[in-house]
């Protein structure tokens, strides 16, 4: 590629983009305030506003978060950025935190045994407590939820896979009385998604749901989230943490990307994905391009980095190559901006 | 612009939630059926039937065969405390476990605290009763064994039968609060440990405390004597007392969850 033609098509690129975003903006209402955050503006499943919450050297501080209605939001972040403290916050297991949260439109009620009733949430570690067999799982979910389903979730047992051998079980659930503390991380993660899923909830509060699932699971997840969506009418949504962003990818509608406590990007997909561009370049003009570059990696034979759509005129000149990024790459690059680890 | 709750309003606020949802919560079949939910099936059979079968069979062939009635009853209140406190690590061990406090599934519920603090509740009332059944039914049957197929109580010679029929009423009463005292101090001190270990040193502390009272309690009174009601009140009221803090103790850890506590 000669440098005269990336010039010219670096300019037709850049003209194409900004009518994009402006169109974006005004169709979507959209916007792109604060540097790079792109805020939810549309209609939101849950709010928070000034949320504080602050351990020993550890501050969650988040001015503004809004879940998108009717979509599944992926929440992003290295390990300690605050992800299940967030989560934490936003389910009601811990309310000593500086705040307002605001779910399903009703300002000022704050969480309470009804918005529980339409919260279905995953977790990790100490879940259930570790004697209760899956049994006692399904009993107790009966007692503690209006809207449990018990043959729902013996199907969701048995479709997830369970245990293994139906015929062990009683009345068709496999390990009925098999221990929750005996179960592999992967089985547990599916009993929690198998009594969530067998509720008539409204949102869907996933903590790191992937992380023990094999690929073949995680691909099942997506589909279970995919569906939990599309029986909801636009009325369902879904939010989930995951370390496990190019698996999720195929199911995430917008991502808040969270370092240090603070979220350092948002938006949906779609959008990120004009926002930032993929770079690949020779080896030759790598020093050059890491100026203009958000995030690179290079080798011996060239580099590859992810650049904001509104610096590219700085890579005039330059033999690069453009593509559209995934996630994935978006995720690492800005996680690498703003970690403070040195990598 | 509206004031924002605090972590304290909110606490309160949770409280109050909690109260209201244990209203909810309502009859006595739901309670026993939200009890019998952390129960599994094994633990019923050996901690309802089985322990309790096996106590009481003890405590017929002691009296009837080894020792005295008395010595019978107080080796099974003994017997008692250290099983209830060591089999209290199989129900709710997972309370004292590190991080158990988190408990999320129950939190996430908005009736999910009053459940727990049901259960713990049933459960304390069911060592009561197991007490009651078990020491009951073998001063009953040590009576029928000893009297022959008459079963006149007053040929069961020892230091039980002496008393009028109130007071020998009173004894085993006395014996059947003692060991539920002794349990429930064992299982409220166990709830600040987090080994099963723990539980069995305190079940074996709980077994000798038990023992002791059990034996020096009724020569305090010089029974027969009126005495022995004095220790029924000493008992149901350190019974009550400790059974309340157990609760609360156990609660404060899975509440404190909700903060840094």
């Amino acid at each position: 590629m000669s440098g005269s033609k990336m010039k010219t098509e670096l300019k037709e690129i850049m003209e194409e983009r900004h009518s994009m975003e402006e169109g974006h903006s005004m169709e979507e209402g959209h916007s792109m305030e604060e540097g790079h955050s792109m805020e939810m503006t549309g209609e939101s499943v849950l709010r928070a506003k000034n949320l504080q919450k602050r351990y020993k050297g550890f501050e969650l501080s988040i001015p503004q978060l809004a879940l998108p209605k009717g979509f599944a939001t992926a929440l992003i972040g290295e390990n300690g950025a605050g992800k299940t403290t967030l989560i934490n916050l936003l389910t009601g297991i811990r309310l000593d935190f500086k705040g307002e949260i605001t779910y399903f439109g009703r300002p000022g009620k704050g969480i309470d045994g009804s918005v529980q009733e339409k919260i279905g949430y995953t977790g990790p570690g100490s879940y259930f407590l570790p004697q209760w067999t899956i049994r006692q799982v399904e009993e107790i979910s009966g007692l503690l939820f209006d809207n449990f389903h018990k043959d729902r979730f013996r199907g969701l047992c048995q479709e997830l896979g369970i245990g293994g051998d139906a015929r062990s079980g009683f009345g068709g659930l496999p390990y009925g009385s098999k221990e929750v503390k005996k179960l592999s991380d992967g089985n547990r993660m599916k009993v929690m998604l198998a009594a969530v899923l067998a509720r008539d909830t409204e949102l869907l509060i996933l903590d790191e749901p992937a992380s023990p699932l094999d690929p073949l699971m995680r691909d099942k997840l997506c589909d279970i989230i995919r569906e939990y969506l599309e029986q909801g009418n636009g009325e369902r949504s879904v939010f989930f943490s995951t370390h496990n962003v190019a698996d999720m990818e195929s199911v995430t509608d917008y991502c808040i990307i969270l370092e240090h406590g603070a979220i350092v990007e948002e938006g949906f997909v779609e959008d990120l994905k004009e926002k930032y561009i993929l770079v690949k370049g020779e080896a030759a003009d790598a020093e050059r391009a890491r100026e203009a570059l958000f995030s690179m990696s290079r080798s011996a034979y060239g580099f590859e980095g992810i650049c904001l759509a509104e610096n590219l005129e700085r890579l005039a000149g330059m033999d690069v190559a453009l593509e559209t990024p995934s996630l994935s790459q978006i995720c690492v690059a800005v996680m690498k901006a703003n970690t403070g680890l040195k990598l | 612009m509206s004031r924002l709750p605090s972590g304290a309003e909110r606490k309160e606020t949770r409280a109050a939630e909690i109260r209201a949802e244990e209203r909810v919560f309502g009859s006595m079949g739901k309670r026993v059926k939200g009890y019998l939910v952390f129960t599994s099936k094994i633990y019923r059979i050996i901690i309802y039937l089985l322990m309790p079968a096996a106590l009481t069979a003890l405590g017929v062939w002691t009296g009837a065969h080894v020792g005295d009635t008395r010595l019978a009853l107080v080796l099974m209140a003994m017997l008692l405390a250290l099983t209830e406190v060591v089999s209290d690590a199989w129900l709710f061990g997972g309370l004292q476990a590190r991080d158990a406090e988190k408990m999320d599934y129950l939190k996430v519920s908005g009736r999910g605290m009053a459940l727990m603090r049901n259960a713990l509740a049933l459960d304390l009332f069911r060592k009561f009763l197991t007490a009651l059944c078990t020491i009951g039914a073998a001063y009953l049957i040590i009576g029928q064994v000893k009297g022959g197929l008459q079963g006149t109580m007053e040929s069961a010679v020892d230091l039980i039968s002496r008393g009028d029929v109130f007071q020998k009423t009173g004894f085993v009463a006395y014996l059947v609060l003692l060991a539920y005292w002794a349990s429930a101090l064992g299982t409220f001190l166990s709830r600040y440990g987090s080994t099963f270990q723990g539980n069995l040193m305190l079940g074996y502390g709980a077994m000798v405390l038990a023992g002791l009272a059990g034996l020096l309690g009724p020569s305090l009174v010089q029974y027969p004597s009126g005495g022995i009601f004095l220790l029924d009140l000493l008992c149901l009221a350190a019974g009550i007392g400790v059974s309340v803090l157990a609760v609360r103790a156990a609660m404060g850890k899975v509440e404190g969850g909700y903060h840094d506590e």
